[in-house]
């Protein structure tokens, strides 16, 4: 008996096969994702239209791998962001978001809509994962998608980019899906990293302000620089400048920054920055002999400190003065060591911000010259 | 002394008891508990109420170890007998069984809500739950000694993947997150105190192992190894997820272990997903600490009824599905839960701090 029955049991173990599978050919698999608003009303709603660019990976034909673009983009406008994935059934197959890697977000989308609002759905859903990178744009970010005439998906390049950090430090930190909703949840402004298109390609641009959760305004690359100055977020970088007649390069080895915070009895907070750091005259144009000389190094790095300073307090000028806006986390020196007052004006920082002291020291050590030392 | 000789081989060696207490206490309680401790004291110091409320079990586990040794006790369910009469005792008794069967069923549930959303979304829930019952029969058909043999292989396993998982996500962690370290006074960590011991729910077998262990000296040192490994996890987890995800976050987050072994990636390597790893055993944890209770449940009423055991199992399976599928939202899940607690801290402290004051007025009395 049992060894007849044997055989009936194990089949049906091999026949059942898996109950929730997808075939691969026939799914969707969304690398990226660009936001846009039109900007026309939905009556349902109250709000602009919602448009959605899906950037998808499709499969190449082997042995044409030139000729086919590997991507494809699918462009959705509807109400609400769910909404809009479910019609995407309507003209193509059912998207599988497991593999995002980026959200887009465009300019006139993240200065209309509140981003919790917008990337709600996102953090909701159980598929997109949490690692995935946050981007605001320059113009519409389906214009950045639908780059036409590059080799890769505009979305992988972008992915790519970003963890060139120990190259410059003209790029953010790169912000995960989970860390933009982490930091939605308080009052506090911050950055996001900002993509433009250039002709045929992207580039790295600067950065959003995010501040009362809109994209309220934007910095440069350059002010992006300025900027991980003040917070000694860096990893690598050049700061160029002039001795004399001679320009020269230092590369920026080890940063470290220590912010002290003071409370007055009068409720003005104020600042103290050390930035320390040491590295590399990597190229100078003197190239006599006494260049290298004890003294001639020391003028270069008060000289380095001079372009330090200058950049990082125009920047902060700009923060505290135009947008006030604390988007260099000094409100953490804050939380962590007066949390009592934290606790009261935590609504209103960015006010007590900008109108708070803040002195900047920088102190740099040029460690070594390349290949080429002393003689 | 033959029946004697069959039974001792089926008693369970120290590691086994070890391993049992563990797995019974790691549940749904890893995966949810820094959200719920971080959603009572609304700041990062929840490692310390799971500290303090950490040491305090130890001190009540050494408190009740001594008890049990006091008076002899070998399971909850005889002793209850002992002290009050078979009516009396049987009436206790009942209501342990109904507590047994509803943690069974909540865990049940947990696991299916967990796998409903992150593995199978198209599976009905139903099924999720009926499969996992039935496997959980086929284990207790084999009686204490397969399950102690499946929990002494599982939970190391557990236990390595899991510290692996949190060795590559550490980098996450901010400690910025954590700090400051007490600034709200210690107000609110007493209002985290009873959410903290939700997750210690599992401990409780103490009182029922003893009968089962081969060596019933040992008891001691098995209950604190067997409470110290979860606790220490429990710690290690509230750091590193509050410590990666930030107060607010955690607080809005259902699963934030899970969302927090999600967040890191490793990149080049052929497993991208650690998260699925995570659900791997976890699901393994969700199942045995189901399975010890649905066999508590189940000896509960063999010593009730002096029936056996087949009898019960197919009394309490379809008891079981139906309790699972009771709650109907994501919410009634959670009020489950707390229900649970309380009754958790009934059968763990009120009920044999009760029996032993009996006994002990008993053996006054009758001196």
């Amino acid at each position: 008996m049992t060894k007849k029955c044997l055989p009936v049991i194990m089949t049906i173990f091999l026949l059942c096969g898996c109950m929730s599978h997808r075939n691969i050919e026939q799914l969707s698999l969304v690398v990226g994702v660009a936001m846009d608003i039109t900007p026309k009303i939905e009556p349902k709603t109250g709000k602009n239209q919602l448009v959605l660019t899906h950037q998808t990976l499709t499969e190449t034909e082997s042995g044409n791998m030139s000729s086919s673009i590997p991507y494809k983009n699918i462009t959705t406008a509807g109400p609400t962001v769910h909404e809009i994935t479910r019609n995407i059934s309507l003209k193509s197959d059912p998207i599988y978001s497991q593999h995002q890697r980026a959200l887009l977000i465009g300019e006139k989308a993240s200065k209309t809509i509140p981003l919790d609002a917008l990337i709600n759905q996102f953090v909701r859903d159980n598929e997109i994962r949490r690692s995935s990178l946050a981007f605001v744009t320059k113009g519409d970010a389906k214009d950045v998608l639908t780059i036409q005439g590059m080799s890769v998906p505009p979305v992988n390049l972008i992915y790519e980019l970003v963890y060139n950090k120990f190259k410059t430090n003209k790029i953010l930190n790169p912000l995960t899906m989970g860390e933009l909703s982490a930091k939605l949840k308080t009052d506090q402004s911050f950055l996001i990293q900002r993509i433009s298109k250039i002709k045929n390609s992207v580039e790295l641009d600067g950065a959003a302000i995010i501040k009362d959760k809109k994209a309220k305004f934007t910095l440069t690359q350059h002010q992006v620089e300025a900027l991980t100055w003040l917070t000694g977020n860096i990893k690598g970088g050049i700061i160029y400048g002039k001795h004399g007649p001679y320009p020269f390069s230092y590369e920026i080895g080890d940063v470290q920054q220590d912010v002290k915070a003071r409370i007055d009895s009068n409720h003005s907070v104020h600042f103290d920055i050390n930035v320390q750091t040491s590295g590399r005259l990597s190229e100078d144009w003197e190239t006599s002999k006494q260049a290298l000389a004890a003294s001639n190094v020391k003028k270069t790095e008060r000289k380095i400190e001079a372009i330090i300073r200058k950049n990082a307090e125009k920047t902060l000028r700009l923060l505290q003065n135009n947008y006030k806006a604390d988007v260099i986390d000094l409100h953490d020196y804050v939380r962590i060591h007066h949390p009592h007052f934290w606790k009261k004006h935590q609504h209103e920082w960015d006010e007590i911000f900008s109108q708070s002291t803040i002195n900047y020291h920088v102190h740099v050590q040029i460690k070594d010259f390349g290949t080429q030392g002393r003689d | 002394m033959e029946q004697s000789q069959s039974q001792s081989s089926k008693l369970l060696s120290d590691f086994y008891a070890i391993s049992i207490i563990s797995s019974t206490m790691l549940g749904v309680g890893l995966l949810t508990l820094p959200s719920s401790i971080t959603n009572q004291t609304n700041n990062a110091d929840g490692w310390i109420v799971l500290i303090m409320d950490g040491l305090l079990f130890i001190g009540i586990v050494l408190f009740l170890v001594w008890m049990v040794k006091y008076f002899t006790i070998s399971c909850m369910f005889d002793f209850t007998q002992e002290v009050t009469g078979k009516l009396i005792g049987n009436i206790f008794n009942f209501a342990i069984v109904v507590y047994f069967t509803s943690v069974a069923s909540f865990e049940v549930r947990a696991m299916a809500e967990m796998i409903h959303f992150y593995l199978l979304e198209t599976m009905p829930i139903e099924l999720i739950i009926l499969s996992f019952i039935l496997t959980g029969v086929y284990l207790i058909t084999g009686g204490i000694d397969s399950i102690g043999k499946v929990m002494a292989l599982c939970f190391p396993v557990t236990v390595i993947i899991l510290l692996i998982l949190y060795l590559l996500s550490i980098g996450m962690v901010d400690l910025k997150n954590l700090q400051p370290v007490l600034a709200d006074g210690f107000s609110p960590l007493l209002a985290a105190f009873t959410t903290v011991s939700v997750s210690f729910l599992g401990i409780e077998i103490i009182v029922f192992l003893p009968k089962h262990m081969k060596n019933k000296n040992h008891l001691r040192k098995v209950s604190i190894i067997g409470f110290s490994i979860p606790l220490l996890l429990y710690i290690v987890t509230y750091v590193l997820v509050v410590g990666a995800l930030s107060v607010p976050e955690v607080k809005t987050t259902v699963w934030p272990t899970i969302e927090f072994v999600q967040t890191h990636e490793v990149k080049g390597i052929f497993f991208e997903r650690l998260e699925l790893f995570l659900l791997i055993v976890w699901l393994l944890q969700f199942f045995l600490t189901f399975v010890m209770y649905f066999f508590l449940a189940v000896s509960g009423f063999k010593k009730i009824f002096k029936n056996r055991s087949t009898t019960n199992i197919i009394f309490l399976v379809p008891v079981l599905f139906m309790s699972s599928l009771a709650p109907k939202t994501a919410s009634d899940v959670s009020n489950y839960s707390t229900v649970l607690g309380w009754a958790f801290l009934v059968t763990f402290l009120v009920i044999p701090l009760f029996f032993s004051m009996l006994m002990k007025m008993k053996k006054v009395v009758f001196k």
